[in-house]
């Protein structure tokens, strides 16, 4: 259990991390997702007691992070992969970890066994490539078997199997009660993994919702009905239930603030037979982007302008 | 749930140490350049001794003048002290050591501690083996030898080997307050040469109370002060206070600055 209560920092002018609250609770994979900027890292460093507040809290199984008796069986985390010193061998890198977190030499070779990097142990952690050093830092964070795991942007650099072990890996540990944070700006990855999903934009909170909440809550949700009765339906519709009907003919509607229940329903009180009633969901992506299109702060220039420049 | 012991902290500390190549290479640089200078020094005052005059000859000391190669392991030692701290911060790996060891003063005497036991095990591997070639040289060319026995000998090669972390400890520091290598690596060598080359220059009130306990100086006073001449006239517990007053303020405003800042 991570708990956030108004948190903020910042950095000369700009103000990184504003007034954030939200609780990151055990069990299920919580996604931290936001725009370029928006704090993620920022905030994941504040929990971890190696940046500190300019006001507010964050607490790790009550306790602020600096205070954990063993800070490495409590939380494990991945934050820049890259961030190590080339010159070590895999096994030496964790074994100075494993030492500082107090375990014994063994645990290092299990937990090189579980990212796959047991056959490359003694090859030095400079040559490897990018998602061999996201492994090892999938190790790192695991060694001391901690109840909380925190992992930034982590399938940066996986190939295909290795962004499916990852998620694998993540739900697994979710299913056995623990905490689990993940960060990504992709969407589409955190549909497939995260079962809550926490928004921020420019530092701020925009959503703390289940991924389900989330999807249904975009605008974008509607239903695609195909009848060959498509105009009466259309008059049906607009009558009583006033939703939002748009034709895109061939007998096409999409149809907007209604489930497909109550369509099914409605047609079959007036005998109109339907050829397709099918719930298009907006994707996480979508819903994503219209979250936070007011907050993001890199925003490429459209491509028409640049080059009409 | 057991809290991590400090003992755990300097284990993982060595290990960082010990398992980088650099390492090694920086120590047995130390050890070989300080006796390859030693070798020739001795071999030079043996050839020449017969043209030394009765002031040289008077000044001429069988345990200090072996010292002399010492000078490599002054410059190269405090380089451990540097780059043990620097490197953590031009990798990037110094957020994952803190999330590991998030009590930032325990991470830093750990590191010092680290660094104090490896510098003096070099010094140690080098004070030991000048003095045994010095001697063996000189017994070749005929000239009195020192003797471990003698109590002014003993003073002079333990204290060398017991302040050879000095310098990189203060390295250590200073590279936490500078976070660059290059600065800290400037920094101290400046500090190791300064009241050499600027110490005859200044009015003597200034050598006796200023330079005398600057670090250099008070380690001279404390290892060969009673066996020849050095810059200062500062009495020894002045001098061990003085050290130990160095290494106390480098390192409280290195832990002032490591704990406070963001990582
Ligand atoms: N150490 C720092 N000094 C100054 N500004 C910083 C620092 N760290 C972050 N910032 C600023 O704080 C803001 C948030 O950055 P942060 O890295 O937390 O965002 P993020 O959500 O992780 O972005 P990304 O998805 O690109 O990784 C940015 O404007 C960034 O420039
Ligand atoms: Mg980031």
């Amino acid at each position: 259990m991570i708990e956030v209560r108004e948190l903020s920092k910042r950095f000369g002018d700009a103000l990184a991390v504003d007034r954030l609250s939200f609780d990151v609770r055990p069990g299920v994979v919580t996604g931290f997702l936001g725009p370029n900027g928006a704090g993620k890292s920022t905030t994941m460093r504040l929990i971890l007691g190696l940046d500190e507040p300019t006001s507010g809290s964050v607490t790790v199984a009550r306790r602020s992070y600096r205070d954990l008796p063993a800070p490495m069986q409590e939380v494990g985390a991945l934050l820049d992969a890259k961030a190590i010193h080339g010159k070590r061998s895999a096994h030496q890198h964790l074994r100075w970890l494993a030492q500082a977190g107090g375990f014994p030499r063994q645990r290092v070779d299990e937990v090189l066994e579980l990212v796959g990097l047991a056959a490359v142990a003694g090859r030095r952690v400079g040559g490897f490539s990018l998602g061999m050093q996201q492994r090892l830092g999938m190790a790192a964070a695991l060694l001391g078997n901690p109840q909380t795991l925190l992992f930034d942007e982590p399938v940066n650099g996986l190939d295909p199997e290795g962004v499916l072990w990852v998620r694998n890996l993540f739900k697994g540990l979710a299913h056995e009660g623990r905490t689990i944070l993940v960060s990504s700006h992709l969407m589409s990855e955190m549909e497939e993994t995260a079962e809550h999903v926490l928004v921020i934009g420019r530092g701020r909170l925009l959503a703390d919702l289940s991924i389900g909440e989330f999807t249904q809550r975009s605008s974008g949700s509607h239903v695609c009905v195909v009848s060959p009765e498509a105009t009466r339906l259309t008059s049906l519709l607009l009558e009583q239930v006033g939703s939002a009907v748009t034709s895109n003919g061939d007998g096409g509607l999409s149809v907007a603030g209604i489930d497909t229940a109550r369509i099914g329903d409605i047609a079959a009180e007036h005998g109109i037979r339907l050829h397709e009633l099918t719930p298009q969901r907006a994707s996480l992506e979508d819903a994503f982007m219209e979250l936070t299109r007011e907050s993001v702060e890199y925003r490429a220039q459209p491509a028409a302008e640049k080059i009409g420049r | 749930m057991t809290s991590v012991p400090f003992a755990a902290t300097a284990a993982s500390e060595w290990t960082k140490l010990t398992s980088l190549r650099s390492t090694r290479i920086v120590a047995a640089l130390s050890v070989a350049l300080a006796l390859a200078a030693t070798t020739v020094g001795a071999i030079l005052t043996g050839r020449s001794w017969d043209s030394w005059g009765t002031a040289a000859r008077a000044d001429f000391d069988p345990t200090v003048y072996p010292l002399i190669g010492g000078i490599f392991a002054s410059i190269l030692l405090p380089i451990l002290g540097v780059t043990a701290v620097t490197a953590e911060y031009s990798t990037g790996m110094i957020r994952l050591t803190l999330t590991a060891t998030p009590r930032r003063g325990r991470l830093l005497l750990a590191k010092t501690s680290v660094i104090a036991a490896a510098t003096m095990l070099v010094g140690l591997v080098t004070v030991l083996g000048m003095f045994v070639i010095g001697q063996v040289v000189y017994g070749l060319y005929g000239l009195d030898a020192a003797n471990f026995g003698d109590g002014g000998t003993l003073r002079a090669l333990l204290g060398s080997i017991v302040l050879a972390p000095v310098f990189p400890i203060i390295a250590v520091a200073l590279a936490t307050l500078l976070r660059s290598t290059a600065g800290a690596i400037t920094t101290i060598l400046v500090a190791i040469f300064l009241p050499s080359i600027v110490g005859s220059l200044l009015p003597d009130w200034w050598r006796e109370n200023v330079v005398a306990v600057l670090p250099g100086p008070a380690i001279d006073t404390i290892t060969i002060s009673h066996l020849t001449d050095v810059e200062s006239s500062l009495p020894t517990g002045v001098a061990v206070l003085a050290v130990a007053a160095w290494l106390g303020a480098f390192l409280g405003a290195a832990q002032l600055a490591f704990v406070r800042r963001d990582a």
